[in-house]
């Protein structure tokens, strides 16, 4: 079944948007694109006024010319129309919940560009987590530990691979990785801060 | 000295082993990367200069500027094969690449790419060994004015040409100069947005940023998707006949000027070069009719054009210290972070350097040439490695390259976070190229205005009373004006290029 077909057909019963569990197809995302649409620019213009206060205690001008918050201010007073500009252009824009058959066609027509596929926000979740886990971890187990681990979670988890490729890229990855980088290009990796995995060698 | 002595002296330098094995291997990196998804040259630059801290100058600078052009090749061998372009810059190239697949005829498609890429660089190459030394007199003259205004228009072209629209353009342009302006402030020495950390006070190091923004961001944006594997594609013969040869000829001229001419604007990357030759093909040709049936002109052209066009971006880099792409700007980067600032003075300063790169661009094509035609075959193959597989081994690379700038954890969580800032920008299709051209170039451009008006004293009009400065301006005001009255026009011609995601 393809994304169109689980819309159009997943469309008419499901009460939109926030009833269903349907996270991986296109009838979901829609909505969720929708709030990101308008939340994005309404975080830049917050994020400009920030600027604009902070960069006005910098000086704005000294007797020698511009001050150290002269750009930035500038800067973020740009940021801030365009950001609002933008706001104002995502809202007119924001259509009417589309009919079921609308839907199967928009996404029909997309499925050629990437960027408008349906994101996996799962996956995504999923792949910013372990990269967080594994930055924590960096300085605690060391590279060499900390990124088996880690690419044992993607291979053997995400990927679901076989335990022979898992375990084989795992240790390359890890052990391997470290061994050229740190050993023949001498590029500095966190080591362990636990001294008994630490005098390991890890 | 006069060129020729300088540039055989450049030669000299490069062809010393250690120089050759370090363009060889910024071929191969560069060929994965523009063959591989999800990650393209300004992230994969940005990785790896970190590697290059251990090597000299000259060294590090080669090989990581045969990985910018080496991009250009791989992208190719996705396109043809697969009808996926690698890069952006080979979008178009699907087009006739694939239907020659179609009939039979992929190994002709790449070879005709890999002579033609050959060609465009290696003539855009001379040309900038021609135009380097009277340009860069040009480029001494021009004071701190004249180079604000000409990233301004470097900025308006990126903006106006790339991206749905003017607003997002200038949002990602100011938020990249936003990030440069953290650390301490150039003039006065004061603290900027450092949030009372130490780590901060040297500024956001651009490494992790557009490791986070081009690297991660699109690997989540792919996360949990499959890469299509090729269908085994049947290389029945490379040689292309006398007929294809004679019909690639003139594709590859006309490419090669475009490329190159293209390639001399900044702010105009080179999936621009490529969709203008095609286009061109498309009106001059004599087989236009044949275009989009499996045309050789088709792949001819485009795939000319956008290595002449990456050599040519060099010019502008090396002579006026402008990067005119992001991959060119993130080369930029590693100049800078070796001490050194691309520009006019660089001539004066470190002939030898510039030289011995520009040798080993013309050694890097050739190398390139060798790596693309006969193994093409090898190259396929790895196109094999399942998509989950390949990111979780990019992620490693990621995490090292953004580590290893400063050795600090707090880089790689400020990748992470870049990483969904990249992600969230991609959806709502905000461009990115204007955002790494400002990251770089923010600290210069800061110098340029504020030196300016302390030429003027606080006079803002220094801007307009000198011709070239103006000149520039005013070119500027009409790209972004023209690009904001024909946004309703653009979506037909839009089409066809690429977003500015994969480079």
């Amino acid at each position: 079944m393809t994304e169109s077909q689980v819309s159009q057909v997943a469309r008419p019963t499901t009460p939109p948007p926030e009833a269903g569990d349907l996270t991986q197809d296109g009838a979901r995302t829609q909505p969720r694109e929708l709030a990101a649409a308008v939340a994005v620019p309404v975080l830049l213009l917050l994020l400009s006024v920030c600027v604009v206060i902070a960069s006005a205690e910098l000086g704005y001008w000294t007797p020698i010319g511009p001050g150290p918050g002269f750009l930035p201010l500038w800067l973020a007073v740009l940021l801030g129309a365009m950001s609002a500009v933008w706001l104002a252009q995502r809202l007119r824009a924001r259509p009417a919940p589309p009919e079921p058959a609308e839907v199967a066609g928009i996404s029909e027509d997309r499925a050629v560009e990437p960027h408008d596929e349906p994101l996996r926000l799962k996956q995504v979740f999923l792949v910013l987590g372990s990269l967080t886990a594994v930055t924590a971890l960096l300085e605690v187990l060391g590279f060499q530990l900390a990124m088996l681990l880690f690419l044992l979670f993607q291979l053997k988890v995400l990927a679901r691979r076989g335990w022979v490729l898992t375990l084989t890229l795992s240790a390359l990855g890890s052990f391997g990785v470290y061994t050229v980088f740190a050993g023949l290009l001498s590029v500095h990796l966190p080591t362990s801060s636990i001294p008994l995995l630490r005098s390991m060698g890890f | 000295m006069d060129t020729f002595s300088d540039l055989l002296a450049g030669f000299a330098a490069a062809l010393t082993p250690q120089n050759l094995v370090l363009a060889l291997i910024g071929c191969v990196i560069g060929t994965l990367l523009g063959l591989l998804p999800g990650i393209g040259s300004t992230a994969g630059i940005a990785i790896l200069i970190p590697l290059t801290f251990t090597l000299d100058t000259a060294s590090a600078i080669i090989m990581l500027a045969a990985i910018f052009y080496g991009t250009a090749y791989g992208g190719t061998i996705t396109s043809v094969l697969l009808n996926i372009p690698g890069e952006g810059e080979s979008a178009i190239t699907c087009i006739d690449g694939y239907e020659m697949t179609k009939k039979g005829r992929a190994g002709v498609a790449l070879t005709i790419a890999g002579v033609g890429s050959f060609i465009g660089g290696t003539i855009a190459t001379i040309g900038l060994v021609l135009a380097a030394e009277p340009l860069a007199d040009l480029g001494l003259r021009i004071g701190p004015p004249e180079f604000f205004s000409l990233v301004i228009v470097g900025i308006a072209l990126l903006v106006g040409l790339i991206g749905e629209s003017v607003v997002t353009g200038l949002i990602s342009a100011s938020v990249g100069m936003l990030i440069a302006m953290v650390g301490i402030d150039p003039i006065a020495g004061l603290p900027r947005f450092t949030f009372g950390s130490a780590h901060l006070f040297d500024g956001v190091s651009f490494v992790p940023v557009l490791v986070g923004v081009f690297g991660l961001g699109e690997l989540l944006a792919n996360a949990g998707g499959t890469a299509r594997r090729p269908s085994a594609p049947t290389l029945r013969e490379l040689l292309p006949t006398r007929t294809d040869l004679r019909r690639a000829a003139p594709a590859i001229g006309r490419g090669t000027g475009i490329g190159f001419l293209i390639g001399l604007v900044p702010g105009v990357t080179n999936a621009i070069s490529s969709l203008l030759a095609y286009s061109s093909e498309r009106k001059i040709s004599r087989y236009r009719s044949e275009l989009g049936s499996g045309a050789v002109e088709g792949v001819a052209a485009p795939e000319t054009a956008n290595n002449a066009h990456a050599n040519a971006a060099l010019v502008p880099l090396f002579t006026l210290g402008i990067p005119t792409s992001p991959a060119i700007a993130v080369l930029m980067g590693a100049f800078l972070m070796n001490g050194l600032t691309p520009g006019p003075r660089l001539f004066v300063e470190e002939p030898l350097l510039v030289w011995t790169v520009i040798a080993s661009l013309f050694i890097g094509n050739a190398i390139l040439l060798l790596l693309n035609v006969p193994l093409v075959g090898l190259w396929t193959r790895l196109l094999a490695i399942p998509y989950p597989v390949l990111s979780a081994l990019i992620l490693v690379f990621i995490i090292i390259g953004s580590y290893a700038i400063n050795n600090s954890i707090i880089d790689v969580y400020l990748m992470l976070f870049f990483g969904v800032v990249g992600l969230v920008f991609r959806r709502l299709n905000v461009p990115l190229a204007p955002l790494v051209l400002t990251l770089i170039l923010g600290p210069l451009i800061e110098s340029a205005l504020r030196q300016s008006l302390q030429i003027s004293r606080g006079d803002f009009s220094i801007f307009l009373t000198r011709p070239i400065s103006l000149t520039l301006l005013i070119v500027a005001a009409v790209i972004v004006v023209s690009s904001v009255l024909g946004s309703r026009l653009k979506p037909q011609g839009k089409a066809d290029l690429p977003t500015d995601a994969t480079v």
